[in-house]
C-alpha cells in the first residue's frame, strides 16, 4: 500500500471544503483550513504535495497566500490551485501572476479536477519543470522593482 | 508664467505648465527635466478645460461599460460560488448513491448537474461578451476617460478640495483597448495623488507619433517621501474595493502591460512627483 499524497484545501465555506474532502479523500490525505493565514501555518506543517486555494477569503486573501507560499523555499515543490468563483480573464491572470499552476474556476468537474491534480503531481515526479512553469509565470507578470519601472 | 504654474512649479520649470504657457502658439519643444523630446509635428493646443464645462454625458459611455463590467464581475462570482457547491454536491452524491435505490433518484441528480452546466455555460458567455479577445477590443478617445474619471474623482465635497485641472488635446486621442481597465488605472493614480496632500492635481494628454503620454502632475506631495513614493501607484483602497480578493497591486501594471503601455514617475527635487502613462496611438489613427 502506498502513502497517500498530501493534499491541502483552503476555503471559507464549509460546504466547499466538505466536497473537497467528498472528492478527493479517497486519493489524497486531507487537511483543510478557512483562512489565508491557517492556510500558511498548516502549509508549512504539514508540507502538501497540493494546495488547492480559494480566492476570496477572509484576512489573508488567497492570492496574498499564494504568494506568501511561493516565497517559502520548504514549499517549492508544492503545487497551488487556485478554486475560484471569480471568472473574468483579468481575475484569473491576477491568479497566475500571484504563482499558481493551474487556475479552475467554479463549477467545476470532479473528474476535471482530480485529472488535473493527477497531472501536476505526475509532472513532479517525472522530474518536469513544473517548477520553472510557475517561475516563468510570475517572472511573466509585473510587480519586480526596478529602478526604471514604477515599484509596485 | 502663470499664477497657476507658480502654485505647482515654485519657480521650477515643469513640463505640464510649459505645455500650457505653450499653446497660445500651438508648439511643443523638448522638456529639459524629463529629457523626453515631445514631436514638435504633433501640433496640439492645450486647454485647461474649467470644472464646470464638464458634463456628464461625455462619460456616459464610459460610465456604462464601467458599471456593466463591475456589475458583471460581482454577479459572476455569486453565482458561480453557488453553482459550484451544487454541482461537486450533486456529483458526490451521484457517486455515493447506493443501487439499492431507484433509478429515477439518479435521474434527477443527472438532472440538476446538466442544468448546472448549462447556468455554468450562461455564465461563460457573460464573461466572454464583457471581455472580449484583445483583437476585439475597441478604440476609445482617452479625453472620455479622463474626463469620466475626473468627475468621479471630484464627485463628493471633500474630493473638490483638491483641484483637478485637465489640459486635452482638441482631436480624439484614440487608443485601443478597455477604457473601463484604463480608467481603473488613471483613477489610481490620480486618486494617490490627490491623497497624498496635493492642492492641485493636473491631468494632461501629450500626444507623440505613437502614443500617447498621460501626465499627472500634484504638487506638493506633502506626505509622500522618497521612502514611500511607491504609494503613487498603489490602488486606492476606496476605489479598488468591489474588487475585494483580489491582487489589486498586479493589476495596474498587468492592464497596462497589455494594453502596450508603459508607466513612469519622476521625482523632482522639490519633492514632486510626476506620473506618467504611456499609451499606444490606435494603429489605424496613425495609418
Amino acid at each position: 500500500m502506498h502513502d497517500k499524497k498530501k493534499l491541502l484545501a483552503a476555503d471559507d465555506n464549509p460546504d466547499n471544503l466538505q466536497n473537497f474532502r467528498d472528492i478527493l479523500e479517497d486519493e489524497y490525505s486531507i487537511v483543510t483550513t478557512t483562512n489565508g493565514l491557517d492556510t500558511i501555518h498548516a502549509a508549512v506543517l504539514f508540507r502538501p504535495d497540493i494546495i488547492l486555494l480559494d480566492v476570496t477569503m477572509p484576512g489573508v486573501n488567497g492570492l496574498e497566500t499564494c504568494k506568501k507560499l511561493r516565497s517559502l523555499r520548504t514549499l517549492k515543490s508544492s503545487h497551488i490551485i487556485l478554486v475560484s468563483a471569480r471568472a473574468m480573464p483579468y481575475e484569473q491572470k491576477a491568479g497566475m501572476c500571484a504563482g499558481a499552476d493551474v487556475y479552475v474556476t467554479k463549477p467545476f468537474d470532479e473528474i476535471e479536477l482530480r485529472s488535473t491534480i493527477r497531472r501536476l503531481l505526475a509532472r513532479t515526479y517525472a522530474g518536469s519543470d513544473v517548477v520553472q512553469l510557475a517561475t516563468a509565470n510570475r517572472k511573466a507578470c509585473p510587480g519586480e522593482r526596478t529602478p526604471e519601472a514604477v515599484p509596485l | 508664467m502663470p499664477e497657476k504654474a507658480k502654485d505647482y512649479h515654485r519657480g521650477s520649470s515643469r513640463k505640464a505648465w510649459q505645455t500650457s504657457k505653450l499653446s497660445s502658439n500651438g508648439e511643443f519643444s523638448n522638456d529639459p527635466i524629463v529629457g523626453s523630446a515631445t514631436t514638435s509635428t504633433s501640433k496640439v493646443v492645450a486647454t485647461t478645460i474649467p470644472r464646470e464645462g464638464l458634463d456628464d454625458d461625455d462619460a456616459y459611455p464610459v460610465l456604462s461599460l464601467m458599471t456593466v463590467a463591475r456589475l458583471v464581475s460581482n454577479v459572476v462570482h455569486e453565482v458561480n460560488s453557488p453553482l459550484g457547491t451544487a454541482m461537486s454536491s450533486s456529483q458526490t452524491a451521484l457517486r455515493f448513491l447506493p443501487p439499492q435505490f431507484p433509478p429515477q433518484l439518479a435521474t434527477c441528480i443527472e438532472r440538476t448537474i446538466s442544468s448546472v452546466g448549462h447556468a455554468s455555460d450562461a455564465v461563460r458567455s457573460l464573461v466572454r461578451f464583457c471581455c472580449p479577445d484583445r483583437s476585439l477590443l475597441q478604440a476609445f478617445d482617452l479625453r472620455d476617460v479622463i474626463r469620466f474619471t475626473v468627475l468621479v474623482a471630484q464627485s463628493s465635497e471633500s474630493d473638490k478640495l483638491c483641484a483637478i485641472d485637465l489640459q486635452l488635446p482638441p482631436v480624439p486621442s484614440v487608443v485601443l483597448g478597455n477604457p473601463i481597465a484604463i480608467h481603473m488605472v488613471i483613477a489610481t493614480l490620480v486618486w494617490n495623488a490627490k491623497e497624498s496632500g496635493a492642492s492641485r492635481v493636473c491631468v494632461e494628454i501629450v500626444p507623440h507619433a505613437d502614443k500617447y503620454e498621460i501626465c499627472i502632475v500634484s504638487n506638493p506631495l506633502n506626505n509622500i517621501s522618497l521612502d514611500t513614493s511607491p504609494a503613487l501607484t498603489s490602488p486606492s483602497e476606496e476605489l479598488w474595493e468591489d474588487v475585494h480578493g483580489m491582487a489589486r497591486q498586479d493589476w495596474i501594471c498587468q492592464i497596462v502591460r497589455e494594453h502596450g503601455g508603459e508607466l513612469a514617475h519622476v521625482r523632482r527635487p522639490d519633492h514632486t512627483v510626476d506620473a506618467y502613462l504611456r499609451l499606444p496611438r490606435d494603429r489605424q489613427e496613425v495609418a
